[in-house]
């Protein structure tokens, strides 16, 4: 597990600052990460428009030195690094907005959502923060290297944004044009064409939505997402997304109210939404509403994997291509094994004792560190 | 459903019209076009009379047995398919017409709303 | 919101407060069949199929279905019965339905042209070949060509493909070559995708023919009819060189041409329905994966040597059972083999994409999808439709390539073939349960019945597919575990080389 959070002494910090860790040695940015004084000098050069991060192990008559700096002190500095853009409150708190070295960067557009997933690791919040997060994202996206890879957009609900959110859209294609855009939503907004149509003359090809399906049976689906007519209005979505040429994911979260009709559902897919260009399984992170609901939701992985192996192999027999997120491969039937992907992100990933000892550790995306419960049959495989 | 024999190779059937409709009958008849000439006619009293003449070998008595059975299941599954027919036909010329429309004239309204705890949303 | 709405929103909900389900449920257009004695198979307009025990639709009909069952929920999601009037997903199912007919969207993509009737084979079941006769009476004319090709162009199809047939068309090679230069000349303006085939019996190959095959990347589609013994036996004047022939004009085209630039096709006849294995033998010794086992069709000198050509539809099922099973066999051994007759009925089957085979269309795929320049310049709905005109039967002329392209593909002949192309009015087609899967085909049943619809009872197309389509139901139904991987596998290959 990495932190993403973390809080120190602020100094002459007037309002929220958003910015990237510079390189001291290079004279790069304005803000900079301090760990030990052996560039006492260069610091010292510094123009007083820099920002600077002191770590909590310095000297503190030294950083007397630095008092009239803008700057937070005090401060667990271990998990930021050079290239890092970070969002600093006036009270010194610190959050990691985007991590250079990680292919698991996300803008965060809201706590919002208009389902209310009776698995969901992130409950959402009823208070309007879209023009805060807005804000932030604007300034952040400037700010992102061109090179990076991939960005996910999620929330919440990212399409409560409404037309924003296509301006979202638009402003990724201009700032970041080689950047593949992962946006996960529930799809519902899109059973209403005109915003399809509009999301589609941004053009942005690099973008693709990853939209949830977890039953061909609509009365299921909408229990498990908690709101009446999702099922329609995401199907409805889904094929206007295809009218309108866009990409598309499928995501399925495997728990005991979905399991049981996982080969009905890779048929439904098939049949209905061939246009699909993957779709993934995904193991249940155990935290927020699923501890609420824990009698509701936990099955041992083995317990459906019967079901998801039939879906899975019906699937790629078809030539769909189809992955497993989430589940380490001792729970998975070898079988399996080949469409299993490193899908927890770097910094919730993490190994349990057990672990230590596997032969096949080097292939295994690990365990959800977020997760509340784990699957007590977790074992080390012998290579 | 009372059947007689007319000659060697010819069998005389009758309908009661108010348990299967006419079109349901001619639908069922139409099969046995293979081995029969059949003729399909409505008479009085409601009735309906169906003339099977066998194509080929005199018709034996257990194939009128086995004839009996057939034509009951017939008429009940065609009078099924009849059912669906009546059932489902405005629906299946509008996906039809859904179908071939070149514009969005057809198409509905979205289900429901997409309304979350903070207000309603812009899209409906 | 306020803030006790807000609780109620976020609160939990038990599942069926999100249940429409009712007892009083709507029905859906569907059809249905029994297939065995405990099961029958109930299909929508869509392609969407379930296999439910004997009885069940009785029970849907009737509406008596458990709101909380498997089925029921079966039956939503497959589009068979709805819970309001107008279903929800109403919009999509009609996008799934159009996606069944976009065939028609493109008009006709193939354009067969008659280069020839000349040939120097004589195949007993051949329909339209002169062995003797002069360039003159029998090659396609130069003037006439063109008008053809540039018909070709006004179609609004974006693929199109050329195919010669003959007689030998590649004795006509200067006609051949003549065509394929001027379309792709005319190309440079229209932009299409352009494709070439010539069907030719491949003993016909000089070097000028090779290198202007390999420069324009023609297809070769060839005969092969099985066993050396039954392949000369089908051609009795060739005689005994005509196997040995064959063989080395595949390879030929092979070396030229790349092993998948050619293709064969087998014909059925009387004699070959002792040998579906042997024949089968052969096109695996030969190095193809795949093969049609296609019936011979009644039309031309066909029809004149009916006795000696004619067989029972039951033979011939007979023959594909068992040939379809030796490839199931041969695939669960790790050949990867396939029956393309097969391939496209699952894929009609487990899928919503069209798939371009004339005989399985509806409407028909005759003008929509195919036209024929024949040697005399006149064009026709299908190949079998010359065919027929060989036998002085000009039914499905539309006219003469100097005609207007309005008149040939929309003109009073073409509309009343159109008319009589629909399954879906057809007498005993409409209520039948393989409706989504099967086609019309007017001209079959109006060479056999003399009218365009015939009478299906009597037909052996319609015997011929329902036979079929009731094996391979059966197969999913009670040997699912074994079949549906190779099946899947066929599917999978023939989706990947579709765009």
């Amino acid at each position: 597990m990495i932190q993403l959070f973390t809080k120190g002494i602020s100094g002459n910090i007037q309002e929220p600052v958003i910015a990237r860790i510079g390189e001291l040695h290079q004279n790069v940015g304005k803000l900079f990460l301090i760990r030990d004084y052996s560039d006492l000098g260069r610091i010292k050069q510094l123009d007083k428009s820099a920002i600077l991060l002191f770590d909590s192990n310095l000297n503190e008559e030294l950083r007397q030195d630095f008092s009239d700096y803008t700057q937070v002190n005090n401060l667990n500095t271990e998990h930021l690094s050079t290239g890092d853009i970070i969002r600093i409150g006036t009270k010194g708190e610190i959050s990691t907005l985007f991590r250079e070295n990680s292919q698991h960067n996300s803008l965060f557009i809201t706590d919002r959502c208009n389902s209310n997933c009776i698995m969901c690791s992130q409950p959402p919040r009823n208070r309007d923060d879209l023009d805060h997060f807005w804000e932030i994202n604007t300034r952040l996206v400037a700010l992102i290297p061109k090179e990076t890879q991939v960005l996910g957009i999620t929330g919440g609900e990212p399409t409560l944004l409404g037309k924003r959110f296509v301006e979202l859209l638009a402003l990724l294609k201009m700032e970041l044009p080689m950047t593949g855009v992962h946006v996960l939503t529930n799809g519902r907004s899109f059973a209403w064409k005109n915003f399809v149509e509009a999301l589609s003359l941004v053009e942005n090809q690099k973008v693709v939505f990853g939209i949830p399906l977890y039953s061909d049976y609509y009365a299921t689906h909408d229990y498990i997402v908690q709101a009446k007519d999702a099922f329609d209005q995401t199907m409805l979505g889904l094929y206007n997304l295809e009218r309108y040429n866009q990409r598309v994911e499928i995501r399925v979260v495997l728990h005991q109210q979905s399991f049981d009709r996982l080969p009905q559902l890779a048929k439904y897919i098939f049949r209905n939404l061939p246009f699909v260009e993957h779709i993934a399984f995904m193991g249940l992170e155990f935290v927020g509403y699923s501890i609420t609901n824990r009698d509701l939701l936990w099955i041992e992985p083995e317990d459906y994997m019967g079901q998801l192996e039939e879906a899975v192999l019906f699937l790629d027999s078809m030539g769909m291509d189809v992955s497993i997120y989430n589940l380490p491969l001792c729970l998975l039937r070898p079988v399996l094994w080949r469409f299993s992907r490193n899908s927890i992100s770097d910094w919730k990933r993490d190994y349990v004792e057990e672990c230590q000892t596997c032969g096949v550790l080097e292939k295994c995306g690990g365990v959800f560190g977020t997760s509340k419960k784990l699957s007590n049959r977790i074992k080390s495989i012998s290579r | 459903m009372d059947v007689s024999r007319m000659d060697e190779s010819t069998i005389k059937v009758l309908i009661d019209a108010n348990l299967y409709d006419l079109g349901v009958v001619q639908k069922t008849f139409y099969w046995y076009l293979k081995d029969y000439a059949v003729t399909v006619k409505p008479i009085p009293e409601n009735n309906i009379q169906i003339v099977l003449q066998k194509l080929e070998v005199p018709l034996t008595n257990s194939d009128i047995e086995n004839l009996i059975i057939r034509m009951k299941q017939d008429l009940f599954d065609f009078t099924l398919r009849n059912r669906i027919h009546l059932e489902t036909k405005n629906v299946r010329d509008l996906i039809i017409a859904k179908a071939f429309s070149n514009s969005d004239e057809f198409d509905e309204i979205p289900p429901g709303t997409l309304r979350d705890t903070v207000d309603e949303n812009k899209f409906n | 919101m306020r803030s006790n709405s807000i609780k109620e929103f976020r609160s939990f909900k038990k599942a069926d407060y999100f249940s429409k389900s009712t007892s009083e449920f709507y029905l859906l257009p569907f059809r249905f069949i029994q297939l065995s004695e405990n099961k029958e198979l109930v299909v929508n307009d869509l392609g969407d199929f379930l296999i439910v025990p004997y009885g069940t639709v009785e029970k849907i009909v009737v509406k008596n279905i458990d709101p909380a069952s498997d089925l029921y929920m079966d039956l939503i999601a497959g589009h068979f019965i709805s819970e309001t009037p107008i279903p929800s997903l109403i919009d999509v199912m009609a996008t799934k339905y159009r996606t069944r007919k976009s065939f028609l969207e493109g008009f006709t993509s193939l354009h067969i042209f008659v280069v020839s009737l000349r040939c120097n084979h004589s195949c007993h079941y051949c329909q339209v070949s002169r062995v003797t006769g002069s360039k003159l009476e029998y090659d396609i004319s130069f003037e006439n060509l063109e008008l053809g090709i540039q018909h070709m162009f006004r179609s609004p199809s974006p693929h199109l493909t050329m195919e010669f047939q003959g007689g030998e068309p590649l004795l006509a090679f200067e006609k051949v070559e003549f065509a394929i230069l001027r379309a792709k000349e005319l190309n440079k303006q229209h932009k299409k995708s352009l494709n070439f085939v010539i069907c030719t019996n491949s003993t016909v190959i000089t070097d000028d023919i090779a290198d202007f095959l390999k420069i324009h990347e023609i297809l070769i589609s060839t005969s092969l009819d099985g066993p050396e013994s039954l392949h000369n036996a089908n051609r009795p004047k060739t005689g005994a060189q005509s196997f040995k022939l064959v063989i080395e004009g595949i390879n030929r085209f092979r070396e030229i041409l790349g092993k998948d630039r050619v293709s064969c096709l087998m014909t059925t006849t009387v004699k070959s329905l002792d040998y579906p294995k042997e024949i089968i033998d052969t096109y695996l010794e030969y190095g193809f994966s795949n093969i049609f086992l296609r019936p011979i069709s009644p039309y031309g000198f066909a029809l004149k040597n009916y006795r000696k050509n004619e067989y029972e539809t039951d033979r011939f099922l007979d023959f594909y059972k068992s040939g379809l099973e030796y490839i199931i066999e041969l695939n669960k051994k790790g050949v990867f083999f396939t029956e393309d007759f097969t391939v496209i009925l699952l894929q009609k089957i487990f899928t919503v994409f069209p798939v371009g085979y004339v005989d399985l269309q509806s409407p028909a795929g005759l003008i929509n999808s195919v036209i024929v320049y024949n040697y005399d310049g006149y064009v026709y709905a299908s190949d079998e439709s010359r065919m027929l005109a060989e036998s002085n039967d000009f039914t499905f002329r539309l006219g003469h390539v100097r005609d207007t392209y309005h008149s040939i593909f929309y003109g009073e002949k073409a509309r009343k073939i159109t008319d009589h192309s629909v399954i879906e009015g057809l007498a005993g087609c409409s209520d039948c349960a393989f409706q989504t899967y099967c086609g019309a085909d007017p001209v079959y049943h109006h060479a056999v019945f003399g009218d365009m619809e015939g009478i299906r009872p009597l037909s052996e197309f319609c015997k011929r597919n329902m036979g079929v389509f009731l094996y391979l139901f059966t197969l999913l139904d009670t040997r699912y575990d074994e079949v549906f991987p190779i099946f899947s596998s066929w599917i999978k290959h023939s989706l990947s080389r579709q765009v």
